[in-house]
């Protein structure tokens, strides 16, 4: 975890004290509604369907136990007693009361956290890989550069008033967990010949109403010019992004309309100018960041563990747990763990106050007193010893986050939709849930195999449906919520955008038309290895039109 | 009218702007029509080019604002102004295209139709930082208390407030954050001023010991009474508000 300095500290302060005195002026009546909406949007305040919304910025999904049961407290003293953990890895509280934002805010402060530019049109929280510092692929720790990237965009003058929002997510390793593919920005840690490390620059990609793979404009920036580019690109796209039409305002257009090739054009001469100029990073910057990150106090222990080997062969149900949620790790003797916040009688992301209090305990037992927040709306606990994965696996199980679900259709991932979000044609958690119903055996959901199903309640996508293997996004039709299918999405190092299977469906309709894709695909698989995404990519979309249709009439 | 201060008080604003345009073009707070800083009508470009040694019919001495789109349109028409010149930057215009021009002007004024239209951040940055440009450097338009210190780090020391905006409590946005993290046009970048930032941080904390605990019981003004202004080298100390007329 990063330690905040006094002037890190400091800042977080004075930004609550700047909202407690803009949220006067506001209950005053001395700024509009107009004038406090994009201030509030930028500490992540929403007025929703039923109550304001807060945002908290988990910066890189990087928590610490004391952080997460100040969660706990606000959930139980401002909010219902539960949070919403989202794909951007990010905490969200859907009760909170609009006058007691700042009180919130100083909460947060106090534990080192913040709501700073989670939501208007500003760069967002910077978002990595769930496996940083951890991951036996890593090229460089991406945490430290996230904390960079989060100094130097938090409160940025230049960058408050962009045409749209901005997402920026970086990764350190050979395998991309951070979808860097589909970001406005999207990092990704290289050497170059000389074994320099510095980045590969992927711009305009995204998902919301116009899904796009993103485009690398620059194969290699070495690390000293990173903030001085971003700025390049910032300064091309607050000056020449569309502001016409939020809908043509996010970078992607602007890639798409410029070219990629010419967009890089413009941001190699802006950078010409900036090139080595202030904010170029030294090596001293590094090492201080660096060295505010607690790090784990590992112990030598054998690479495996002949006591989890054992119950691995005695307990089926722990045998699949480990399967599917324990991860490798760099250092001999530890598993990172995937706590599963997908189970049918929960939405999914959303924990309770008490869920977190136990999980943030269990932390402190087992992983140092850390943990992390993945983009599928799960939590990690990075490091734990190999020889105590029995014992956490049954300490987790009364508490509804031992599902053995992670990378299967159960791990559903879904925004929050028309039941908490203005901005939802439909709802989304109760499709979740029906799906979950649908495929709750586990034997099922391993026959199936590798499977990510995301649902958005619209198009803006929060629930990343357009890569999901299979996506569903909820669209009104006449005032009616109806859903559009999509197939063959996914994320990671190729990214691809689902293709729309045909006209939208009923809301009943959908745990059906889920099982009739399913079954094409299980009867029709070369091999259990052959995924269901790849199969898809293999035969096209026409045997599974037929199937979901004539099931339909 | 807008109140236009700097960072230290409300300032008199003698500049007029020539032509049709009001100044602040798009500022909600003009709604009413009442039109800012005394408008002239003078060197419309809708209207026939001024013949060859015509100067625009204002009196000498006149402090006259012209629309980027007017001046570069007639340069030598303008020059032949005997006052002082200033250009009108709308957020479209490149501050590129008067780059030369800069060793003529008295004043740069940037529009912003909205406070949410952020191209003005970067045309002042571009002005300052890449084009030298260290005369004033005013925002104009819907230009509120929220957005001065953003406006400030990025070069801008003139804040033609929009009408419904108070300027005492404006002032008081200037010291909103003590620190900053990136490099613009005030500071370089917090990790390329360590030592000195650091310092000042010690020192600041000492003097937030005697604010009192709860927020809520601090007044605004006290908030940032107790707050040492950050050093900044050549800089007079901060004066007292000045209440010029306007």
């Amino acid at each position: 975890m990063y330690l905040y300095d006094p002037i890190d500290q400091r800042l977080v302060d004075e930004r609550v004290a700047q909202y407690r005195d803009q949220t006067r002026r506001f209950l005053a009546g001395r700024l509009s509604d107009a004038d406090f909406l994009p201030l509030r949007l930028q500490n992540g305040l929403y007025l929703q369907r039923h109550a304001p919304m807060l945002r908290v910025a988990i910066p890189y999904g990087l928590l610490t136990s004391r952080q997460l049961q100040r969660l706990a407290h606000i959930a139980r003293t401002y909010d219902r007693g539960y949070g919403h953990f989202s794909t951007r890895q990010n905490l969200q509280f859907n009760w909170p009361k609009l006058e007691q934002v700042p009180d919130i805010l100083a909460e947060l402060a106090d534990v080192q956290m913040h709501a700073i530019q989670t939501s208007g049109n500003c760069i967002r929280n910077i978002t990595t890989d769930h496996f940083a510092a951890v991951a036996p692929d890593e090229i460089v720790d991406p945490l430290v550069w996230a904390e960079l990237l989060r100094q130097w965009s938090t409160l940025h003058p230049e960058f408050a008033f962009l045409p749209r929002k901005f997402k920026i997510a970086i990764s350190g390793a050979r395998d991309d967990r951070a979808a860097t593919l589909v970001h406005d920005i999207g990092l990704q840690a290289r050497h170059d010949d000389s074994g320099a490390i510095g980045f590969r620059v992927i711009v305009g990609g995204g998902l919301g109403r116009t899904p796009m793979v993103g485009h690398a404009i620059r194969e290699f920036i070495a690390w000293p010019h990173l903030l001085t580019y971003l700025e390049a690109i910032l300064r091309v796209y607050n000056r020449y992004g569309r502001r016409d039409n939020k809908y043509k305002a996010r970078i992607k257009i602007l890639v798409k309309d410029r070219t990629p090739q010419g967009f890089a054009a413009e941001v190699d001469e802006e950078w010409r100018h900036l090139a080595g100029g202030p904010g170029t990073l030294e090596q001293a910057e590094l090492d201080r960041v660096a060295a505010r990150f607690t790090r784990p106090a590992y112990r030598p222990l054998p690479a495996t563990s002949a006591y989890i080997d054992t119950m691995r062969q005695a307990d089926p149900a722990f045998r699949r747990w480990h399967e599917r949620n324990v991860h490798p790790h760099r250092v001999s003797g530890y598993a990172a763990v995937t706590l599963s916040l997908k189970r049918p009688a929960m939405a999914p992301g959303d924990a309770t106050a008490d869920q977190m209090d136990a999980i943030a305990g269990l932390a402190q037992r087992f992983s140092f007193g850390e943990l992390r927040v993945t983009h599928e709306q799960n939590l990690v606990f990075a490091d734990v010893e190999r020889d105590r994965l029995y014992e956490l696996w049954q300490a987790l199980r009364p508490l509804g986050l031992a599902s053995a679900n992670v990378g299967l259709i159960g791990n559903v991932i879904s925004c929050p939709g028309g039941d908490f979000c203005a901005l939802a044609n439909a709802v989304s958690i109760p499709v979740a849930q029906a799906i979950q119903h649908r495929f709750e055996n586990l034997d099922y959901q391993y026959d199936i195999g590798e499977l990510d199903l995301n649902i958005s309640g619209c198009i803006n996508a929060c629930g990343h449906h357009h890569i999901g293997h299979i996506g569903i996004l909820g669209v009104d039709k006449a005032g009616e919520e109806w859903y559009q299918v999509t197939i063959g999405g996914r994320q990671g190092a190729s990214a691809a955008i689902g293709r729309i299977i045909g006209p939208a469906i009923s809301r009943e309709a959908v745990p059906d038309a889920v099982e009739s894709l399913i079954r094409v695909y299980l009867s029709g698989r070369e091999s259990e290895t052959e995924r269901f995404v790849d199969f898809v990519h293999r035969v096209g979309l026409d045997p599974f039109r037929e199937a979901v249709y004539a099931h339909a009439d | 009218m807008p109140t236009l201060i700097d960072r230290h008080g409300v300032r008199e604003d003698r500049w007029v702007v020539a032509h049709g345009e009001p100044a602040v073009a798009g500022g909600r707070a003009h709604a009413s029509g009442e039109a800012p800083a005394g408008r002239a009508h003078a060197g419309d470009p809708s209207q026939p080019a001024p013949a060859d040694g015509d100067a625009p019919p204002l009196a000498p001495g006149t402090a006259v604002l012209v629309p980027a789109h007017a001046w570069l349109a007639q340069r030598a028409y303008w020059q032949r102004h005997d006052g002082p010149l200033g250009v009108l930057l709308a957020p479209h215009d490149d501050p590129a295209t008067i780059a030369a021009d800069l060793p003529r002007l008295a004043l740069i004024a940037v529009t912003f139709p909205s406070f949410t239209d952020g191209r003005g951040y970067s045309i002042a940055r571009l002005l300052r930082e890449r084009h030298g440009w260290r005369g004033p450097l005013r925002a104009v338009g819907d230009v509120q208390r929220d957005q001065l210190f953003l406006l400030a780090r990025c070069g801008f020391d003139g804040f033609a407030l929009r009408d419904d905006q108070d300027a005492d409590e404006a002032l008081t946005a200037f010291d909103d954050f003590t620190e900053v993290y990136q490099a613009a046009t005030d500071r370089r970048a917090l990790f390329e001023r360590r030592p000195a930032a650091e310092a000042h941080t010690a020192g600041a904390a000492r003097a937030d010991t005697h604010r009192s605990g709860g927020a809520d019981a601090v007044s605004s003004a006290a908030w940032t009474s107790t707050r040492t202004t950050p050093a900044q080298p050549g800089r007079a100390p901060a004066p007292s508000k000045s209440s010029s007329p306007s």
